[in-house]
């Protein structure tokens, strides 16, 4: 019998977590761990093993087959762009001090799409082989630029099979043929808010009158198109979050069962005015007792909320296939299902890509609408893109669940050769994966009926909680 | 206060990467290995005996990848056609 190779780390509570690159896990003790380590298994410990898919008994056989079936659903697999983000002006009607967007005032001239960019961007959409296409709408503010909206999305319709449009808006200043745009059928709507109303003042809006025109129009929002229509994000400052009650209580006031906290992006202009360096460790307490509040909330609450994020990551534990978050697969390879097409016309990867590039780091750009795409540097970076075999990761347990973030290293660090524990990607995970998993392993009733509701499960099975003993 | 503790033969092959891994984690905690002992010493801030747990989880991270690095190398093959 040969035994798939098992990662450890302790926890908590004593024991030790076993997963393997399939992402199969169970709980023992530092006993098995020697006798692992030391090839002194018993009989015992063979069967659970065998048992559970840990073991093979000769290459090829069904166990090892079913591992390798296990193994490669887990590692993502780009396919056809169908998923291309717009930023048709960078002109806001807003100046929040952290915008993750490089951004210009509203009247300022020459950071728009002009005609013959926008030309080039319609040929570049229908030049794609894809059937189905989302649009996601930047900026900027993307509201600003209508008559874009408007021609992309006609374009797509002739062309596609089936489109969907997110207006990603401020919500600030909305006129009326705006609003008509917003209740089309397929297009919906994204907004910030930023927590509760002081913060979302405070961080964005500046003053009374703004906060009421926002809050205004996200009433009228969610009325006339109803929550399904309708998302906002939280963008959280660590060292001064909201209170997370207040969070929650916001959201779930306005319908909205789904918060997905992003802490202040260290990209962009954002960190001119703030330290998101060190910040992995504040993160992290205010998540977690974030997550501790909301077990709380939903124990007693009619509709019951969930961290996005957090959410996510619970997924990708406990099933493969979940790599809908650009941030977290595993191999990362950007650049082909998904892209961004800036404001001058240039092509990136991510959204991070193109903040990078505009700060002068490195140049993420992969070509432009004009003269079409070029992966050169993007297929280098893409060939760095797997955790498999990294000198860190191989012996991590959660590296089946968990990803690499290429562009986000090189925007904190200036390269990706960082020893992975130093780097913020990796505290923030390993601390949501511990998390994770002793939510997994609780007893408690509270933190059940989360789990359960969080997976969509009537309850939430104790046998995803595996022992050998 | 150093501490020294045996290593099982069986995990001598796997002591030097170990050890080099062990000081990649923990720079500044000295390591010293003597024939079939190991001798770790760090300052007063660290809890020594973790540190030995540590020590030894380098060793048998480093046995198992070690040993298992063939296979490893057959199962990404093999998934991903390479």
């Amino acid at each position: 019998m040969t035994v798939f190779p098992l990662r450890f780390r302790p926890s908590q509570s004593g024991d030790l977590l076993f997963a393997d690159e399939a992402g199969t896990y169970f709980k023992s003790d530092h006993d098995f761990l020697t006798r692992y380590a030391l090839d002194r298994l018993t009989d015992r410990d063979q069967d659970y093993l065998l048992r559970n898919g840990h073991a093979f008994e000769e290459l090829g056989d069904l166990a090892y087959a079913g591992f390798e079936h296990r193994f490669a659903s887990r590692l993502y697999s780009p396919g056809e762009l169908d998923y291309v983000i717009l930023v048709p002006t960078l002109r806001c009607n807003l100046s929040c001090g952290y915008c993750q967007v490089s951004r210009v005032n509203e009247n300022t001239p020459g950071f728009d799409w002009d005609d013959r960019t926008l030309d080039a961007v319609l040929r570049f959409l229908d030049g794609l082989t894809t059937r189905k296409i989302k649009i996601e709408f930047q900026g900027g503010e993307p509201s600003l630029r209508l008559d874009v909206l408007t021609k992309v999305r006609e374009l797509c319709l002739t062309k596609f099979e089936s489109c969907e449009f997110v207006v990603c808006t401020n919500l600030q200043e909305i006129p009326e043929e705006a609003w008509r745009f917003f209740q089309l059928p397929d297009v919906v709507v994204s907004t910030s808010l930023d927590g509760d109303m002081l913060t979302h003042e405070r961080q964005r809006t500046l003053s009374g009158s703004k906060t009421q025109a926002f809050l205004s129009n996200l009433n009228r929002a969610l009325d006339q198109l109803g929550p399904d229509k309708v998302s906002a994000l939280p963008t959280i400052n660590p060292h001064r979050p909201p209170v997370a009650r207040s969070v929650i209580e916001t959201y779930a006031s306005l319908g909205m069962r789904s918060i997905y906290l992003r802490p202040i992006n260290f990209q962009g202009f954002a960190r001119k005015k703030y330290d998101a360096a060190a910040s992995a460790a504040t993160w992290n307490a205010y998540h977690s007792g974030f997550i501790d509040d909301l077990i709380e909330y939903n124990w007693t609450a009619d509709y019951a909320v969930e961290e996005y994020y957090f959410v996510h990551c619970l997924r990708r534990v406990l099933r493969s296939g979940h790599n809908g978050h650009v941030d977290l697969r595993n191999p990362n390879i950007v650049g082909y299902g998904y892209a961004v097409i800036d404001y001058d016309g240039k092509v990136y990867p991510t959204d991070e890509a193109r903040m990078v590039t505009r700060l002068g780091q490195f140049d993420l750009s992969m070509g432009n609408v004009f003269d079409g795409i070029d992966r050169s540097t993007i297929d280098t970076l893409n060939s760095e893109a797997l955790n498999n075999y990294h000198p860190d990761c191989v012996h991590c347990p959660y590296q089946a669940f968990c990803g690499v973030d290429l562009v986000d290293d090189l925007s904190r660090y200036g390269r990706i050769d960082m020893p992975k524990h130093l780097t913020d990607f990796c505290q923030r995970h390993t601390y949501i994966f511990d998390k994770i998993f002793s939510m997994i392993y609780s007893d408690d009733p509270k933190v059940r009926k989360s789990m359960a509701i969080w997976i969509g499960a009537p309850q939430f099975d104790r046998a995803l909680a595996r022992w050998h003993r | 206060m150093p501490l020294d503790f045996e290593i099982a033969p069986e995990l001598m092959p796997y002591v030097a990467d170990a050890t080099l891994r062990f000081r990649y984690l923990n720079p500044g905690i000295e390591v010293t290995i003597s024939g079939a002992t190991a001798v770790i010493a760090g300052n007063e801030v660290v809890n020594i005996k973790d540190l030995e747990q540590q020590f030894m989880f380098c060793l048998y991270r480093q046995k198992i990848y070690s040993e298992t690095l063939p296979l490893r190398r057959t199962l990404l093959a093999g998934v991903t056609g390479r």
